[in-house]
């Protein structure tokens, strides 16, 4: 296999197969269940404070969570899932780079995520008659984007990670609420104490909550280096994330453990 | 009372040696434990965000409690992994009958649930800042016991919806848990919502042991904590019915169509 277009057809192909095992999977579609009663609980919360500034903070964030979720409950479990189910040793077998196939599988699965932000919107709307509207459109739309693509990086390296760890379970169950307070989803990471800063710096929600609220508010004046640096996080979780799988993926057929991988 | 002992004696066994797989000790405390303190701190951050000392105590006390009914109910994964692994009919002909075995599947989650949320409720408050009044904070101690025995009720009642429908404990458990987050006066007293959802609540665990609590904590009369108390122990008695109920139906039907295994 050569070039983008059959790299793109391998990515595809991916996409395909993840809509067919998650039609079957209900609890894929969890975080659409669960993102109303976020926004739900973040917003009461907000409004019996009279905190109407806080509206975008908590509308957004269960858009994040979705995001997060999406990440580290299903797509991190696409490669432990395959191995289980005897797919993994068909498909290592296949001539194109399993990392493809993990990518294009986690964005199909983040992209539902997304689909909490929507969610979310609705549920403000038509629950408490909040509308939010984005002040600068382009920026929001280019923050989406980027914080989708950044999620599909960490998503592949999160699977890679899962796959290699014998504590993937142990993982999954630990690393959302930690991330979410790192990241600074719902409180901003100013609000948090000092010695927290550098370590929210290199969690892309970090960048992108604050990016996402300022465009919202119109406040988004320096939108290029935030978009650049959610954008540059992703792609290096996602360069380690191809790497680790390709590492794997050498490592179980040199050792001849595909089978029982 | 010696059998029903025993199968709660074997079922702790069975459900910790379940966990094992899973956590060793060091994981638990520093994997799950950790995250269920830091799902009760990013509330109650949140509550110092949008109020002030007050609100963030309110808001953290609630979502210590609600740890108690978060882990209580996965009893609806530990029942449904039984049909999943094929094991439901094999419970439902043991000579003590199906009932008292079926409502054990989840023990081990009632204990990891009381030091979760014990552990919460002595470190997190003097950590974030609102520590509790003690030596008052102590009575509170019976109380989340009391609710996390109702909410275990809860989840066994709810985990017959598992138990018929494939694929959808996961999505049973969070509706379960994020209905009583939301609307069980955690992190907003109950009184915020219109009257209907207000009525509809009064049926939920946590609720009225969550009022007991806050009122030991402010001081409340002893017979208006009693009341609310009488009132949790109720609402859970009346789950636990639901479930017998439904485990019963589940059974019965099973045993006459045969699908028990693939229920």
């Amino acid at each position: 296999m050569s070039g983008p277009h059959a790299a793109l057809r391998v990515v595809w192909r991916a996409v395909l197969l993840q809509i067919a095992l998650s039609r079957r999977r209900p609890e894929h579609a969890l975080i659409l269940l669960i993102a109303p009663m976020q926004t739900t609980t973040m917003l009461a919360l907000a409004l019996t404070e009279d905190r109407e500034d806080v509206v975008a903070n908590a509308v957004l964030a269960p858009g994040l969570i979705g995001l997060w979720v999406a990440a580290l409950d299903y797509a991190g479990r696409v490669v432990t899932e395959d191995r289980w189910a005897g797919r993994f040793s068909p498909m290592i077998a296949t001539p194109v780079p399993l990392g493809l196939v993990v990518a294009g599988r986690v964005a199909t699965v983040v992209l539902v995520g997304a689909a909490a932000f929507a969610e979310s919107w609705l549920a403000a709307a038509l629950a408490f008659g909040r509308v939010l509207t984005v002040a600068d459109p382009v920026p929001f739309a280019l923050a989406i984007t980027a914080t989708c693509l950044a999620t599909v990086g960490t998503a592949t390296l999160i699977s890679a990670v899962f796959v290699m760890s014998r504590a993937h379970e142990v993982l999954q169950n630990s690393l959302g609420y930690p991330f979410y307070i790192l990241g600074g989803i719902l409180v901003p990471v100013a609000a948090l104490p000092g010695w927290l800063h550098p370590f929210s710096r290199v969690v892309f929600l970090s960048w992108s909550a604050e990016l996402l609220r300022d465009t919202v508010r119109g406040d988004a004046s320096d939108w290029p280096r935030s978009v650049a640096a959610v954008l540059g996080l992703g792609a290096a979780a996602m360069a380690a994330g191809l790497w680790l799988t390709r590492r794997y993926v050498d490592r179980a057929r040199r050792e001849g453990t595909v089978g029982h991988a | 009372m010696r059998p029903v002992f025993r199968i709660v004696r074997e079922s702790l066994i069975l459900g910790f040696a379940e966990m094992s797989a899973v956590y060793t000790w060091r994981t638990w405390t520093f994997g799950w434990l950790v995250r269920l303190l830091c799902q009760a701190a990013f509330y109650a951050l949140l509550g110092r965000y949008v109020g002030d000392e007050t609100t963030m105590r309110y808001v953290l006390v609630g979502n210590i409690v609600v740890l108690a009914c978060l882990e209580s109910t996965i009893v609806v994964i530990s029942l449904a992994g039984e049909r999943a692994m094929g094991t439901l009919p094999l419970l439902a002909i043991t000579p003590s009958g199906h009932l008292p075995v079926y409502l054990g599947r989840g023990l081990q989650w009632t204990v990891t649930g009381l030091a979760s949320s014990l552990t919460a409720w002595l470190v997190l408050p003097p950590l974030l800042g609102v520590p509790l009044p003690w030596p008052r904070a102590a009575y509170a101690i019976p109380v989340i016991v009391l609710i996390l025995a109702s909410s275990y009720g809860y989840g066994c009642a709810l985990a017959g919806v598992a138990l018929r429908l494939r694929g959808v404990e996961w999505l049973v458990l969070n509706f379960a848990y994020g209905v009583v987050m939301t609307f069980g006066g955690v992190n907003v007293p109950v009184d915020t919502w219109p009257g209907p959802l207000r009525v509809a609540v009064e049926v939920l665990p946590v609720v009225h042991g969550l009022q007991a609590i806050r009122g030991v904590l402010d001081g409340a009369s002893t017979g208006h904590v009693m009341g609310l108390i009488c009132a949790e122990a109720l609402v859970g008695a009346g789950w636990y019915a639901v479930a017998a109920l439904s485990t019963e139906r589940l059974v019965s039907v099973g045993r006459r169509d045969g699908g028990l295994d693939h229920a």
